[in-house]
């Protein structure tokens, strides 16, 4: 029973493994280029294998360990989402860490593991395994972003992320235990039946609630939705890049699709309350992701805060309870996720012609046009795409987000979104000016390595021409908009 | 009629003229020659393919014609949905006439990154017809946002010193007010069921609902064309940009403002048009009588002409909202006309300033001694632009002024006051640029390259032939403009 229940987590056994071989390897054997070559190598391999299986051989709709686990559509496309991310976010840090000969096989460990957790937290059925998976990658993610030792700013970013980190992974299971206590059960389809008895409910209101909203403000604070958003841009500045990279996209997404799960399934019935809190925290995050951005100077900076923006926004989706609305979060998590990769491997070849280090003020970047069109131009398509310029994909992205909320009328968040959306879009242009219209300041020289080139050339391409496939991609997120 | 998807042609020619714009090799040494030549071929072609179209044209058809449907997104019933008709045909043909002269008017002037400047006239005109072709809301909102990002960074990479902040300003105005289009195309989706705009016709809004849609279209194209408050934008992206900028702005995408008028709030919502047409009739008069007040005032040579394009697009408002056959059929025969004569003037100005670098009225005096032929062509165009007949500003101006004589004797008594002041400012600054003493800055002006004549001699052969014969442009659109009569 228990061993045939390993057939559900397949994908999750082979990036354990993956990393425990990693690991050994890196024990014994010397730390030379070569081996880490080979490291790379194996992480590459363990993802790909891990997104094989997790694509032809994990059954669906079957509870595994007792409710801890259950694989439908609708996790599958995370975990798909999660490890092609997860594959681009090692190519591109791959010259980062080696330029700065910091490149040891526990960075490839620890991405690997805290993709493991992000899995099994996408999967999970119970609180239990949700708590689990969320815990192993924040764990992950604290060394992650202290990773540069010699670094005073990332030391600062790994500590406050960590002290802060616990404290809501703290929060967090206070809520748990106190629903696991009003409701004597873990899987979230037991929870779900207790829920829905409205006498046992209205008894037991103020416990469930502050339970309840415990819980949430945990995961807002792992996506980083005002007002649980304090840690992001300091932790942003501070990390290596390709970990502000991964910080940004991967585990954000991972916690999005249980955020939709945990509301959907074992909360379904308490729908009316969590509607009013997620409308209070979208709106407050369209506005102060747009607004606060406009002062920053420093890129990570800037794009930490249009992430809380991006997350405002795809709240909306999730609040809107429908079909469409969790068909248009998956648009919007798909495209962002994309575009945002094909941002920071932008910056990530571009250095400094003085001390060598990788730019980061946006002043810096001035004169890109004349020294790498090719840069400049990706950049310029990957930020309209961003700001939600049409015809590129991240207009179609808001475009459904917006009509997700004029399905469900909800008219004034939809104007909120709007008006957001001009906002950020100044901030945007600010990069895009710097690139284009200013005088060069100062010299930087450009690298481009032939991975970096595929990567960004295929993602600029496809955020360009979307609208040519806008209705493929809309039919097959279909399949996997079904929650249950 | 022919077979053969034209429109689609006109769409694909730029995209292609910029994918082998990015295929050439940079390090020719006749790079920029080359990128020139791609760039007015592919235009030139579009010229021509446009030509065919007018050809083809059914003059005795009111619905669309060249119809072509792909669906595009089947999720929302969106489909790839153009056609035209007497309204979008001669904006089709102006953006092509004008494109190609706009290419042959930076051929012999040296603009740094000249690759990239080609690259973005040939995204206009592409975004241009795409605009005037669709009958899709959605792709027409698409276009309609995407014609902004090239002419951004026209303001913004070719512009003189205040560029920045023009460029910002241009874009994030026209941003927000194309949201709130964005706002009210979905409004209309989700109430009809719907994107194409054939069927979306038929709709009967409730007065309420069209009260809102009608100011979310409203904040778009009120924007766009501009309308006295929402002007502010106009001077400064004028005064920046580059001259080739500056005609595409004036002639082409004011433009956008009064055809969305035409295609969309006219048809689609008559009631809210009726209840907001008193307000409108307002704001139009207080643009011609207030802004061409300040163009007196103005000492910048662009901005003078920016100004004036605000007043007369004060008339194109006034016509099309008083929605008589006088009205409307001289809204739009002072739009094509604006087009020709506006990318005139802004040309002269242009050809001044590049000359001498200097904006300022006062810089300049005495130029006729020095440059005759300039003289004669800039005195063609400043009759166009103050409606005397003969010209093609006349034939707009008069039939709006009869239009809105109709509605109310006092709007068309304080319109004609408009024109007097359009005469004494445009005649004033004639006066002031081409009489008097030659002064020093004038003394070594050069007079006018092969290129210049041939600009001007085409625009000018224009401005007198519409006057003179201006029933060749009424009967292309006067179909498709009388249905949208009240009586």
């Amino acid at each position: 029973m228990l061993l045939n229940d390993l057939r559900l987590i397949y994908p999750e056994i082979i990036l354990f493994f993956g990393a425990l071989m990693i690991l050994i390897y890196g024990i014994f054997s010397s730390n030379d280029e070569k081996s880490i070559k080979n490291i790379f190598y194996l992480t590459i391999v363990t993802l790909f294998l891990s997104f094989y299986f997790s694509l032809n051989f994990v059954p669906l709709d079957i509870y595994g360990f007792n409710k801890l686990i259950i694989n439908n559509n609708f996790s599958q496309l995370f975990k798909f989402l999660v490890l092609i991310g997860t594959i681009i976010i090692c190519f591109i840090s791959y010259n980062y860490f080696d330029y700065l000969k910091i490149l040891k096989p526990e960075y490839f460990f620890l991405i690997l593991l805290s993709c493991l957790g992000i899995l099994i937290m996408v999967s999970s059925s119970s609180i239990l395994s949700m708590y689990i998976g969320l815990e192993l990658q924040s764990i992950c993610l604290y060394i992650l972003a202290s990773y540069r030792k010699d670094y005073l700013k990332s030391a600062e970013s790994g500590v406050k992320y960590f002290i802060l980190g616990a404290l809501s992974s703290g929060i967090l299971l206070y809520g748990l235990s106190l629903i696991y206590g009003i409701t004597n059960s873990t899987a979230f389809i037991d929870i779900s039946e207790k829920l829905n008895n409205t006498a046992y409910v209205s008894d037991n209101i103020f416990i469930i609630s502050t339970g309840f909203v415990l819980v949430l403000s945990g995961l807002f604070f792992k996506i980083a939705t005002v007002p649980f958003h304090m840690w992001a841009p300091d932790v942003y500045e501070g990390a290596p890049t390709p970990v502000t990279a991964f910080f940004t996209t991967i585990p954000k997404i991972g916690v999005i699709g249980i955020l939709i799960k945990f509301l959907n399934i074992p909360f379904d019935s308490l729908k009316d309350y969590w509607i009013q809190i997620l409308y209070i925290v979208s709106v407050v995050s369209m506005i102060l992701g747009s607004t606060v951005a406009i002062n920053q100077q420093n890129i990570k900076r800037l794009l930490a805060y249009s992430s809380i923006n991006h997350m405002g926004f795809i709240i909306i989706g999730i609040l809107t309870v429908s079909h469409i609305g969790i068909k248009s979060v998956l648009l919007y998590v798909l495209i962002y996720l994309f575009t945002i990769l094909g941002i920071f491997a932008c910056l990530l070849c571009i250095k400094d012609d003085k001390n060598g280090t990788y730019l980061e003020e946006i002043n810096s970047f001035s004169g890109l046009l004349q020294k790498n069109p090719f840069l400049s131009f990706s950049l310029a398509i990957l930020l309209f795409s961003l700001a939600g310029l049409p015809p590129m994909a991240g207009f179609f992205s808001k475009l459904y987000i917006l009509i997700s909320a004029v399905d469900s009328k909800l008219y004034i968040l939809a104007v909120i979104a709007v008006l957001t959306s001009v906002i950020s879009a100044f901030y945007y242009l600010k990069i895009i000016k710097v690139i284009f219209f200013d005088k060069p300041q100062n010299t930087f020289f450009c690298e481009i390595t032939i991975s970096f080139k595929i990567i960004i050339f295929s993602i600029t391409i496809l955020t360009l021409f979307f609208i040519f496939f806008v209705s493929d991609i809309l039919n097959f997120l279909d399949k996997y908009t079904v929650i249950i | 009629m022919i077979d053969i998807p034209i429109l689609s042609f006109l769409l694909i020619f730029p995209f292609i003229g910029v994918f082998v714009i990015f295929l050439l090799n940079k390090k020719d040494e006749n790079y920029n020659k080359k990128v020139k030549e791609i760039g007015l071929w592919t235009t030139l072609i579009n010229l021509f393919l446009s030509i065919i179209l007018l050809y083809n044209f059914d003059l005795t058809e009111s619905s669309f014609q060249f119809v072509e449907t792909i669906p595009i997104i089947d999720d929302l019933g969106v489909y790839y949905y153009l056609g035209i008709d007497g309204i979008s045909l001669p904006f089709i043909l102006l953006t092509t006439f004008l494109i190609p002269i706009c290419i042959i008017s930076c051929w012999h002037k040296k603009y740094p990154n000249i690759n990239y400047l080609i690259i973005s006239f040939l995204l206009i005109e592409l975004f241009l017809i795409g605009l005037f072709s669709s009958l899709d809301l959605f792709i027409f909102y698409i276009f309609f946002e995407a014609s902004f990002i090239p002419m951004f960074f026209i303001i913004g990479i070719w512009g003189s010193t205040n560029r920045v902040y023009a460029a910002y300003k241009f874009f994030l105005y026209t941003l927000f007010g194309s949201l709130l289009m964005l706002l009210g195309v979905l409004t209309i989706y989700f109430y009809s069921g719907t994107s194409n705009y054939t069927l979306i016709s038929k709709v009967d809004f409730p007065f309420l609902l069209q009260l809102w849609l009608f100011l979310s279209f409203f904040a778009s194209f009120a924007v766009k064309i501009p309308m006295w408050p929402f002007h502010t934008w106009l001077p400064d992206a004028h005064v920046e940009a580059p001259t080739e900028g500056s005609v595409i702005l004036a002639a082409i995408l004011l433009k956008l403002g009064g055809y969305g008028f035409l295609r969309f709030s006219l048809p689609l919502f008559p009631d809210a048009v009726e209840f907001f047409a008193p307000f409108i009739f307002i704001l139009s008069i207080t643009a011609i009588i207030y802004i061409s007040l300040i163009a007196l005032v103005q000492t910048n040579l662009k901005k003078l002409i920016a100004y004036s394009s605000v007043a007369h697009m004060g008339f194109v408002t006034l016509g099309i909202f008083s929605r008589n056959i006088e009205g409307l059929h001289g809204a739009m025969f002072q739009m094509i006309s604006h087009g020709i004569i506006s990318a005139a003037l802004f040309f002269s100005v242009g050809a001044l300033i590049e000359r001498k670098n200097m904006k300022y009225i006062n810089s300049y005096s005495g130029i006729w001694k020095k440059m005759p032929l300039f003289g004669s062509f800039f005195f063609i165009f400043v009759l166009g632009a103050i409606a005397l007949p003969g010209t093609t500003g006349f034939i707009g101006e008069f039939l709006i002024l009869i239009g809105s004589f109709k509605i109310k004797f006092y709007l068309s008594f304080l319109a004609g006051i408009g024109i007097i002041l359009s005469a004494a400012y445009f005649l004033w600054l004639y006066g002031r640029l081409f009489f008097g003493n030659i002064n020093s800055n004038v003394k070594s002006i050069s007079n006018l390259n092969n290129y210049e004549i041939m600009i001007f001699s085409l625009l000018s052969f224009f401005v007198i032939f519409f006057g003179i014969y201006p029933d060749l442009l009424i009967k292309l659109y006067e179909l498709s403009i009388n249905k949208l009569i009240v009586t």
